[in-house]
Order: structure tokens, then C-alpha cells, then sequence
């Protein structure tokens, strides 16, 4: 077994495990905020998946087009969950500013 | 090694699934996202598996288009309100 082998294979099972972990986090959280917060191990075991396929077949067609789906979902990713979790803000209270009844204290600048 | 990875990440559909099922519609889009990250990260797999490019021009094309289509639903989210 090669250098190279092992690190595909460090590389995918990692992204697979961290895929299912994100999962299971799902699933196992209650408030839609909180399950939000596996959006990002989901993404990142994207990019430990991508960089699998990259090092198995090199910058080939194949590898540039993983590494494109990396960077897509890295910047897709934040956006997708933050505009998610905007609106589950606005569905419960009806705006996503801070209310008057939240003991929130802001600094002035 | 690869089939047996591409396995493994489909079974992480069946907890979106249940999510999906059976949690409000915030929860349920947010599994819905992680579902569309799980497909990407299949098809991936399966390129290298079966050593077919056309699975990865798929994932190339359901990445963008699936945070598109959240974004979409996102919008009805908060105009429901």
C-alpha cells in the first residue's frame, strides 16, 4: 500500500465519517438552530472527499471538477445556513432584529 | 473501497429522512440540506468507483442547483410568516 493510497484513504473515510456524524447530529437535536449547526461538518466533509477523488485521480478532469464542487459548497454552504436560519428567526418571532424583551446588551461604537 | 464509502454515505439519508418526516419545516429544510450535500458527496464517490466521469458533471451541477432550490424555499419560509 502506497503513501498516496493511504492518504485517499485517510482522506475519504474521514470525510465519510464526518458525514455521518453531521447526520446523526441531525437527527438526534431538537431545535431546527441547533440542527443547523451540522450544516458545516457536512461541508467540510465535502472538501476531505473532494481532496480524496483530487489525490486518487490527480488534476485530471475528474479532480478539477471535485475541487470545484469543494469550493462551490464551501462558499454555498454559509450562505444556504445563514439565510436559514434568518428565516426560522423571522417564522418564530416575527422579525430577525433583536426584541425588546431579549436581555441582549449591545455596545454603542 | 470506494462502493463501500459510497454505502456508508447513503445510509446517512435515512436520519435526514426521519427529519424530514416528522420535525417542523426548519428542521426539515435543514435536513433537506444536508441530504443535497450527501447526494454531491455520492456521486463523487461513485465517479471514482465505477471510473465514470458523467457522475461527477451530475454533482457539479446539483451543488449549485441545490442551494438555489433552498434558497427558493428559504424565501417561502419567511414570506409565510
Amino acid at each position: 500500500m502506497s503513501v498516496r493510497q493511504i492518504i485517499v484513504d485517510v482522506l475519504l473515510w474521514a470525510g465519510v465519517a464526518l458525514e455521518l456524524l453531521a447526520c446523526l447530529g441531525m437527527l438526534v437535536m431538537r431545535e431546527a438552530l441547533d440542527r443547523l449547526h451540522f450544516a458545516s461538518p457536512a461541508a467540510l466533509g465535502i472538501v476531505l472527499i473532494a481532496l480524496a477523488v483530487l489525490v486518487e485521480k490527480d488534476f485530471s478532469l475528474i479532480g478539477n471538477k471535485a475541487l470545484l464542487i469543494a469550493v462551490l459548497t464551501l462558499i454555498g454552504s454559509p450562505l444556504v445556513t445563514h439565510a436559514l436560519g434568518r428565516a426560522t428567526r423571522i417564522l418564530e418571532r416575527g422579525d430577525w432584529r433583536l426584541g425588546a424583551d431579549e436581555p441582549v446588551e449591545l455596545e454603542e461604537r | 473501497m470506494w462502493l463501500a464509502a459510497a454505502f456508508a454515505l447513503t445510509c446517512g439519508f435515512v436520519p435526514c429522512g426521519i427529519v424530514c418526516l416528522r420535525a417542523d419545516v426548519p428542521s426539515a429544510l435543514a435536513a433537506m440540506n444536508l441530504a443535497g450535500v450527501l447526494v454531491v458527496a455520492v456521486l463523487m464517490v461513485l465517479c471514482v468507483a465505477f471510473s465514470r466521469q458523467p457522475f461527477i458533471d451530475l454533482a457539479v451541477v446539483l451543488s449549485p442547483l441545490s442551494l438555489v432550490g433552498l434558497m427558493a424555499f428559504v424565501r417561502f419560509l419567511e414570506r409565510r410568516r
